[in-house]
């Protein structure tokens, strides 16, 4: 199994089984792959993709408001075994009840207090522990404003990082529309984020939403602005070892994945 | 903020996913306590979801009629959609249940492929009815069906047929086979579709939680070691919950 390159940056994608055939051919251009589902039992090109790419887990794994189950940790430890990427990924989401029947079935955030924060640091510690490698964690927006905060995200990210020691995957189509919704400017809003503990960072476009009547995630090429602060954050992230393109989507295709890879390498130089 | 403090975080987070998947939640003045222009906001983003979960489940769900020039996702972007979004419980079995027969009413309305078009259709509708169900169901003292599960009688071997329009072979009479499938979920969200017996079929019906496991026996004519044997293979398919005497 590939290891991840030494010395420069990995640019990488996320695993789209139906682009598999166009990944292999361009194991040139994309250094890694992140896994946000396990390999389908009928995807022939998958050990092929195995061999040739460093694999990351980007699963859902659970969401660590909450104890994660025996099944769960299983699961992830299985996962990992699967595909002893450098680190395992996982968000700060609470987007299930606790009873479990509700969900919104999408990435939201936990309220920012003292109680979510002793939740996620033991969760995380016990994840972390059941898939034996190191644990970084993915900033989610908030769309909307809820008046229960204690403190800020930024404050959240950093105690918890203090805390755990895990790091930080920076997803920085993510802090612009956390920007953008909160009337700031991103390198402001980022001000207070512990940049010192990005290991990866995720980079896409943002397209407009006729529910949301703005922009949300797209997956399409990142756009120069979202590059831009990639760089701004890369220049304050010694730690920053992968940039992968976040798309995952039936509608993507190889042009539009291709296209964003190869401009994030023009951006960082590599 | 301070009857929302006596809870704690976590109940409170839960408060806000509620508001966020049940539209009549949203409506009442027992929602969260948010300002208008952030209430707008919740809104806009709850439609958003709504919009997003269905896209997918109906996508995944109607896989095979998509052969034939019907595009489910799309139906997500027509005013009937639209309308459904005001009274949405996301993930709710009655939401799945609208939305699955606006589709297929949507759909009949298309030049059928081929006689089995109907039978098509209402395989896909109840695969979706488990793939856009998300509710609990809890356990009660005698053993009921989950929700969402069906067990129903096609006319056309369903199973073939589909691997058949898999590869693009042609489907003809030879397919025209009684066949009874359950379709069924389990809480950790595996949908199951598996052709069932006569004593299957007759047990997961008379499970109906007013009935226990003997009184099944009574009213299957089938040996209480098989009544239990079944009760116990529906359970493991998420199609019924299982008594919860154990």
């Amino acid at each position: 199994m590939p290891a991840m390159v030494e010395g420069r940056l990995s640019i990488g994608a996320f695993y789209n089984p139906h682009l598999a055939e166009p990944l292999l051919r361009a194991a040139g251009v994309v250094d890694h792959l992140s896994m946000a589902d396990p390999p389908a039992a009928d995807d022939a090109a998958f050990p092929c993709i195995r061999d040739r790419f460093p694999l990351l887990l980007h699963d859902y794994l659970g969401q660590l408001s909450d104890p994660l189950s025996d099944h769960a940790l299983a699961r992830a430890r299985h996962l990992q075994e699967t595909y002893r990427g450098p680190w395992v990924a996982e968000h700060f989401q609470c987007l299930h009840t606790q009873d479990g029947g509700r969900t919104l079935d999408y990435v939201f955030p936990p309220l920012y207090t003292e109680e979510f924060l002793s939740r996620f640091v033991a969760n995380a510690r016990v994840l972390r522990d059941a898939v034996e490698a190191p644990l970084v964690m993915e900033n989610i927006p908030g769309f909307f404003a809820l008046d229960y905060a204690q403190m800020t995200e930024a404050e959240f990210l950093r105690r918890f990082f203090d805390q755990t020691g895990c790091g930080l995957l920076l997803d920085l189509p993510h802090i612009w529309l956390a920007a953008h919704y909160s009337g700031r400017n991103p390198r402001a809003y980022l001000a207070d984020f512990p940049l010192e503990k990005v290991v990866e960072l995720h980079v896409a476009g943002v397209e407009e939403d006729r529910d949301l009547e703005g922009p949300w995630i797209a997956p399409t090429p990142p756009t120069q602005e979202i590059l831009d602060l990639a760089l701004w954050v890369a220049e304050r992230a010694p730690g920053l070892r992968a940039v992968t393109f976040d798309a995952f989507a039936p509608s993507l295709t190889a042009d539009v994945l291709l296209r964003a890879v190869e401009a994030t390498r023009a951006a960082f130089g590599v | 903020m301070s009857e929302a403090r006596s809870q704690s975080d976590r109940d409170l987070q839960d408060k806000v996913i509620t508001y966020l998947v049940d539209a009549t939640v949203r409506r009442s003045s027992a929602g969260l306590p948010l300002p208008p222009d952030q209430a707008q906001r919740a809104s806009r983003f709850a439609r958003f979801l709504a919009r997003r979960y269905y896209r997918d489940r109906l996508a995944r769900s109607f896989r095979y009629s998509r052969r034939f020039g019907a595009s489910p996702e799309a139906f997500v972007d027509t005013p009937a959609f639209d309308a459904f979004l005001d009274d949405c419980v996301l993930g709710s079995l009655r939401a799945a249940e609208t939305v699955g027969d606006l589709l297929v009413e949507h759909f009949r309305a298309l030049p059928a492929p081929g006689p089995w078009w109907n039978d098509l259709l209402e395989y896909e509708r109840l695969f979706f009815l488990q793939a856009a169900t998300s509710e609990n169901t809890s356990a009660t003292e005698f053993p009921r069906p989950v929700p969402s599960a069906r067990c129903r009688t096609f006319s056309w071997d369903l199973p073939n047929l589909l691997l058949r329009l898999k590869s693009a072979e042609p489907t003809g009479q030879e397919l025209r086979r009684e066949v009874t499938l359950l379709f069924s979920r389990t809480h950790l969200g595996r949908i199951y579709v598996v052709e069932v017996d006569e004593a299957t079929t007759a047990v997961f019906h008379a499970a109906d939680g007013r009935r226990s496991p003997a009184q099944i026996a009574a009213t299957t004519a089938l040996s209480a070691a098989v009544v239990q044997q079944v009760l116990r293979g529906l359970a493991q398919v998420g199609a019924v919950v299982a008594s919860s005497k154990g």
